[in-house]
């Protein structure tokens, strides 16, 4: 468990770090955030379906690997393609992801007060 | 929950873990650069601020133009100034010379008398003698005939000057003058000579009563100031 967590502090560093040391063009670094904050989201979105799925015990790491990116790029895609018709797309990626979001942990929630009323029904 | 992972499993948790911290790293990062780098805001920020530029642009315009209209304001003001020392001092150099303190000179006449040699007149032995109000008489002539400065013997007349008979003597500004009497003035020759010289004048008077009376008319009469300086010790300037 902990492992991930210090992937993610290695992560958050690196990610911190390398702009400074100016890497990416300009254009680049306008236009990032506003594909990267979907890509974000739509990780955060596989993340929470990945710990469901392990609580349902539905759990598979290929389909959370092949979802966490697959969907990062699409949402970032779709964003971009938004951006060339004009349309806001990316709203409609946010939409999706973040009832995703609400949907799953309120899965996990459920589950986890589930567990809990085992155990104390158990101790008690 | 406590278990092991499998190695696909902890594969899944490093690379998604490092993919997710990289992702919130950069995004949190760039915008940070955004917010604080001028070249990349936003298009409303630049013109906002061109707007704001623009309204500051007006207000120093407006400043300037105020500030040229003051500079316009005391030039005229300064040259206000130089023209009013200028009208002062040639007023005061008028007022000199009419108070006789500057000796001047300019075109004029002088007129030479004497006290006649034998009166015309047996019976009345003082009748060709220059009186003091023939003096007073010949001078009244010449200021009405528009004489600008009057010296008689070299001695100024001025509004204050007092010509009197002191025994058989005349005095001046208190100088006492004797025969033969030069009075000269300063003034436009041909009108102070017609003014002297009409029938019925102060000159056929004089000359009836034997009196020797010359006029010289000349270009160059120089006339000395006053010799004396007049006091003034109760006479104020009123506004009333």
């Amino acid at each position: 468990m902990w492992l991930g967590f210090f992937a993610l502090l290695l992560g958050l560093v690196l990610g911190l770090w390398l702009p400074s040391i100016a890497i990416f063009p300009v254009t680049l670094q306008q236009q990032l955030p506003n594909y990267l904050g979907l890509a974000i989201l739509a990780a955060i979105d596989a993340t929470l379906g990945a710990w469901r799925a392990n609580m349902e015990g539905t759990y598979d790491t290929g389909v959370f690997l092949s979802g966490f990116f697959v969907n990062m790029l699409a949402a970032s895609l779709l964003a971009y393609l938004g951006d060339l018709l004009g349309v806001n797309l990316a709203l409609a990626a946010v939409v999706a992801f973040g009832s995703r979001i609400f949907n799953n942990l309120a899965v996990i929630r459920r589950i986890m007060l589930q567990h809990w009323r085992q155990r104390t029904s158990r101790v008690g | 929950m406590r278990q092991y992972l499998a190695n696909d499993q902890r594969f899944a948790v490093v690379l998604v873990g490092l993919t997710l911290g990289l992702l919130i790293g950069l995004q949190v990062r760039t915008l940070g650069l955004q917010r604080g780098s001028v070249g990349t805001s936003r298009v409303n920020v630049l013109v906002e601020r061109l707007l704001r530029a623009q309204d500051e642009i007006e207000k120093l315009r407006e400043e300037v133009d105020k500030l040229r209209q003051q500079i316009s304001d005391y030039e005229k003001a300064m040259a206000e100034g130089r023209a009013a020392t200028q009208r002062m001092a040639s007023e005061l150099n008028n007022l000199r010379v009419l108070a006789g303190l500057t000796k001047v000179r300019g075109p004029g006449v002088i007129i030479w008398l004497t006290d006649a040699s034998k009166p015309n007149s047996p019976e009345d032995p003082s009748s060709g003698i220059v009186h003091d109000t023939d003096l007073l008489m010949l001078v009244n002539e010449l200021r009405n005939a528009g004489a600008e400065a009057i010296a008689i013997n070299n001695q100024r007349v001025v509004s204050t000057t007092a010509i009197r008979c002191v025994g058989n003597l005349i005095t001046v500004n208190g100088v006492t003058i004797s025969p033969p009497y030069e009075v000269s003035a300063i003034g436009n020759p041909n009108k102070l000579k017609e003014a002297l010289t009409m029938p019925g004048g102060i000159v056929e008077q004089l000359t009836a009563l034997g009196i020797p009376l010359k006029i010289y008319q000349r270009q160059d009469v120089i006339i000395p100031s006053l010799s004396v300086t007049p006091r003034l010790d109760l006479a104020r300037p009123s506004e009333k």
